[in-house]
């Protein structure tokens, strides 16, 4: 390995650290103008292996540089200030002289007035922020001496159209600058080449790759339950380790308390705070329901060592570097390794101390699941993150981008969005779509009359209607925000936002809580709840139910899952395997423990009907998929109504008459023919494609989310996205916004790939149909979803403490008699 | 005074101010006595003047909606076609094709056609006279019920009234007529509209529409 520059060399020696090997490899590669990807984990000084490379160069430099040399992409705009701070440090020490600037949407617009004039040395922005300043016409003279894009935590952009709009600028500023750079900085991820081809594209011969060879250790426990249920149901047994959560906080300066939906984190606020009442006003929450000043307190308590910990979801899994977290809690299960791992690496951000995950399971699988976690962590089978593929809708906000100012050659502009990963296939006949749609509506058939956007002239591009252009550049990006019901306390204060379903269900004066608060509601008007804190004592307030928190368990996750059941000897004994010993060996008496070797399939009778029970290892919306095509194929010639439920694990089919039980019927309702055209009849796949449209139509400036002012006449473009839907398939059925809205919605709520790959492997195993007499641990859980759909809660209720208490009456002579 | 014909199917018969009205699941109204065909809020142009500001959206709902005025007109054997406001939808001019068929329409339909003004219908559109109010005893119409006499029975449009039906979570949004003692307001006639959710309140009922069918709530 080569020594560092001497700039480098002073600055560290300044400092008594030594340059890891990584960071040597990407200075000397980012010297000899490569480009690349790095993958090593936080607080390793990744920053500075990617940053100090373009510092260098433009310190060697003969004369000061001008111009903007260094563009450093960030996904998180509240971190971008954060972001400059560390930057602006050691060119500060090294009495530089270069300036390091922030624009996002939070800037000023004073501030971005300024930068309009000026660009610094380097600029921290988003890629929103990136593809509207590529807008400007003098955009292009002043960003020709770039010569490096950093992109920061790619991983949380790869597979977002947000990436997708990071390829499509990069393609540009390419363009601009030839010899232009790229650097991505990523986490863990199973497909790390990838990573980098998609920020390559095809203009970057070979894109270079540094790994780190630093390990971080990841101390990881479970919390396992004094008593274990044999027949697992609900998320309950969780709350009950509340009083050894709360008191594994105190060992520590601070914890995040990680749940898994929003709901959960408020209910685990309550718990704890009711298991321990020393923790009042040392605890918070933070979700992305909070009103952003909220959040913001919370976050500033905490990095001043106010708080114990907080109880959070997702919303903190990115953000701010909070060096004080010791400990990092994971209530029920992450559904992915690489969610937990990088959960895990919120802690531990003091010299010479290791990341800490304490997972609490809320059921008895998911000890199963943590132990499996920590199989594929030490195996390294990390969760891949797919890029998408020419999502249209992305490509037609850029493509009218790149017609403002300049005009634009169709050919070299079709040329260049080619050369990203999205686009690298996209067909003339797509891009033709395109252009018609941007400028004309299209060809003759399809031509809209009075419509003209975008001119088309001899093979240039060019857009020139003020008014268009403002409102264009006002809805630039990808990121749609959901339906949500402000809520606000009388005197205007925000304190966040909670579904329309949710709080329509609520009456005047019904308690429920939010924030950890108990609130009631005065009023609702239009999309905003005027809440009060609740003064009767005696009050319990609902908690608020978010839609669309059931992820599904990862095919990584899954696939160590049922390793684990198979007993591979391989494999470390782990006490959360132990834990559940007994509700193995039940499962074992009364049928098999399934595995993805073979399709275990149960039968069964209970008082509802006809049971079967298929483990297949798909994760719950695969799993719904399968569930709706088997339940349609084998009704089929018979008419009968078959009922479908579904965990992670596998899916069950109920029906009052005999179902089918040769395995060639059920080898038949496995076959991947016609599995499209199937699909769509039996799910309501056309309700699932509306919903879609509204991000699509969103990103392709069907409706727009931000309107310049109040300004008279936009009135009269509103709609909802579901009246353009109707009328897009009513008068232009071939449109290639509707076709990906269904397409989206395949991938995103039916995991389509993942549901083919599934049926291809059952045709190749072995099928096991066993006969039950009563319901196994892993049968009850599904039979239990089902009845939470099917009948009122309360019947729901007893009839399961009912079933409940018999099997745990057999259960415990098995037991005892083996 | 022609007898009262046959109602249309899954329309619903009301009494409003002591004449008989019969609410069609095309949303629309028939007044027998008078031999007319109320509606409102077509929107002509909407989709033009999307396009006119940069949204590409199909054409195509214009031809539907004028097709289905002349199909109602003849089967109701209406003389008259009274539309209570927003016949267009901005000031933006009416394309070639669409001024040409709605020419054609004002000349072949085989009604009298009476135009309300709304708020949308700018004064630069020319093909049909427009009045501020029609007092036709015992009823006044006017397109923003806001504007309604006190007192008088009014037939107003404006508020393109939606009702949600079914279960929380599940439902349904269907446009609807909504009545009060001495309101009644029309559902948005147009495909291309949308509308609002009415309030409920106690004296007032509302008729939801499905694709056949004009129901009452509360019963």
């Amino acid at each position: 390995m080569n020594t560092p520059h001497p700039t480098i060399h002073r600055l560290f020696g300044e400092r008594g650290w030594k340059p890891h090997d990584f960071q040597l490899e990407t200075w000397s590669a980012y010297a000899e103008g490569k480009s690349g990807l790095l993958h090593a984990p936080t607080g390793t000084g990744k920053t500075l292996a990617v940053w100090l490379g373009p510092v260098v160069e433009a310190l060697e430099a003969s004369g000061a540089p001008d111009g903007c040399r260094v563009i450093w992409l960030t996904p998180l705009r509240a971190l971008a200030q954060d972001t400059a701070r560390s930057l602006a440090e050691p060119l500060l020490a090294l009495g530089s002289g270069l300036e390091v600037a922030v624009r996002t949407g939070d800037t000023s617009a004073h501030r971005k007035a300024k930068l309009r004039e000026r660009l610094p040395f380097a600029l921290v922005t988003t890629p929103e922020s990136l593809s509207l300043m590529l807008t400007y016409e003098d955009s292009q003279t002043k960003l020709a001496q770039l010569t490096c894009v950093v992109i920061d935590e790619w991983h949380e952009l790869l597979g977002t159209k947000r990436g997708v709009q990071t390829e499509l600028c990069l393609a540009r500023l390419r363009h601009w600058a030839p010899n232009l750079r790229v650097w991505g900085v990523s986490a863990t991820l199973g497909n790390l080449s990838q990573a980098a081809a998609v920020l390559g594209g095809s203009s970057v011969a070979e894109m270079c790759f540094v790994d780190s060879t630093i390990k971080r250790e990841i101390q990881i426990r479970t919390l396992i339950p004094k008593s274990v249920e044999t027949f697992p149901w609900g998320g309950h047994l969780g709350l009950a380790m509340a009083g050894r959560v709360a008191k594994s906080l105190h060992l520590v300066k601070a914890s995040l308390v990680f749940t898994n939906t929003r709901s959960q984190s408020e209910l685990w606020l309550q718990a704890l705070l009711e298991a321990d009442a020393s923790l009042k006003n040392r605890i918070a929450i933070h979700h992305g329901s909070l009103a952003q000043d909220e959040r913001r307190e919370t976050e500033q308590l905490l990095m001043e060592g106010k708080l114990l910990a907080v109880v959070c979801t997702s919303s903190l899994d990115l953000g701010l570097d909070f060096s004080c977290i010791e400990q990092v809690i994971q209530i029920g299960s992450p559904k992915g390794v690489a969610r937990l791992l990088q959960r895990a690496g919120r802690s531990g951000h003091q010299p010479g101390s290791t990341p800490r995950l304490l997972c609490v399971p809320t059921n008895a699988l998911e000890l199963l699941e943590f132990a499996a976690a920590q199989d594929a962590i030490d195996a390294k089978e990390i969760e891949s993150k797919r890029p998408l593929e020419q999502p249209l809708d992305v490509l037609i906000q850029h493509v009218t981008s790149c017609a403002i100012g300049e005009r634009v050659a169709e050919e070299q502009l079709f040329q260049e969005i080619r050369s990203t990963y999205a686009y690298r296939a996209l067909s003339p006949e797509h891009w033709e779509w395109v252009l018609g749609f941007i400028s004309d509506g299209g060809d003759a058939l399809r031509a809209y009359p009075q419509y003209h956007k975008v001119m088309r002239e001899n093979g240039f591009l060019h857009f020139t209607n003020k008014r268009m252009i403002q409102l264009h550049r006002m809805n630039i990006g990808t990121i749609t925000g959901d339906t949500a019901v402000s809520l606000k306390f009388s005197n205007g204060q925000r304190i966040g936002s909670v579904e329309e379903g949710f709080i329509r269900k609520l009456k005047p004066g019904a308690p429920f809580i939010f924030a950890g608060r108990l609130l009631e509601l005065v009023r609702l008007h239009q999309l905003i709840a005027t809440v009060k804190p609740c003064q009767r004592s005696k009050a319990r307030g609902e908690i608020p139910i978010w839609a669309g928190s059931k992820m599904p368990l990862s095919t990584e996750l899954s696939k160590a899952v049922a390793r684990r059941l198979d007993e591979d000897e391989n494999l470390t004994p782990r006490p959360e395997t132990q834990a559940i010993n007994d509700l193995l060996r039940i499962q074992r008496a009364w049928s098999e423990v399934p595995n993805d070797r073979i399709l275990q399939v149960e039968h069964a009778h209970s008082r509802q009907g006809e049971h079967l029970f298929f483990y297949t290892f798909a994760g719950r919306m695969a799993n719904e998929g399968l569930g709706a095509l088997f339940a349609h194929r084998l009704s089929e010639g018979s008419p009968q109504s078959i009922q479908v439920s579904q965990n992670d694990y596998g899916f069950s089919l109920t029906s009052s008459r005999p179902l089918p039980l040769d395995e060639s019927r059920l080898r038949m309702a496995a076959s991947s023919d016609n599995l499209l055209d199937t699909l769509m009849n039996c799910l309501n796949t056309h309700e699932l494609s509306r919903t879609r449209f509204r991000e699509v139509a969103r990103v392709a400036g069907l409706i727009q989310q931000m309107q310049p002012g109040d300004r008279k006449g936009m009135r009269q473009v509103q709609t909802s996205s579901s009246l353009l839907f109707e009328v897009f398939e009513r008068y232009d059925p071939e449109n290639l916004l509707l076709d990906q809205s269904r397409r989206e919605m395949l991938e995103g709520s039916l995991e389509i790939d993942r549901l083919r790959r599934v049926l291809d492997e059952i045709s190749k195993k072995p099928l096991r149909l066993i006969e039950l007499k009563r319901l196994t641990p892993m049968a009850f859980p599904l039979w239990a979803e089902r009845l939470n759909f099917v009948i009122s809660t309360q019947d729901a209720a007893s009839i399961l403490e009912e079933m409940l208490t018999t099997l745990n009456a057999e259960a415990d002579e098995t037991l005892n008699h083996s | 005074m022609k007898p009262l014909i046959i109602p249309e199917q899954g329309s619903r018969q009301i009494r409003f101010a002591g004449e008989d009205l019969v609410l069609l699941a095309d949303r629309a109204v028939l007044w027998p006595a008078r031999s007319s065909l109320l509606l409102s809020d077509v929107h002509f142009g909407k989709s033009a003047t999307f396009r006119a500001h940069g949204i590409p959206v199909p054409e195509g709902e214009s031809q539907t909606d004028l097709d289905r005025i002349s199909q109602l007109v003849e089967r109701c054997e209406a003389s008259h076609l009274v539309i209570v406001g927003d016949f267009y939808h901005s000031g933006i001019p009416l394309s070639p094709s669409l001024y040409d068929a709605l020419a054609t329409f004002r000349d072949s339909l085989n009604a009298e056609i009476i135009l309300v003004r709304g708020n949308h219908d700018q004064a630069q559109h020319k093909l049909l006279p427009m009045i501020d109010r029609l007092h036709w005893p015992p009823f006044v119409l006017v397109h923003d019920p806001a504007e309604a006499i006190a007192e008088q029975p009014t037939i107003a449009g404006h508020l393109h009234p939606l009702c949600r039906i079914g279960r929380i979570g599940r439902e349904s949004r269907l446009p609807c007529f909504l009545q009060t003692e001495n309101l009644l307001v029309l559902p948005a006639f147009g495909t291309f509209t949308a509308g609002h959710i009415v309030k409920t309140q106690p004296g007032q009922t509302l008729y939801p529409i499905t694709k056949q069918t004009v129901y009452q709530c509360p019963h």
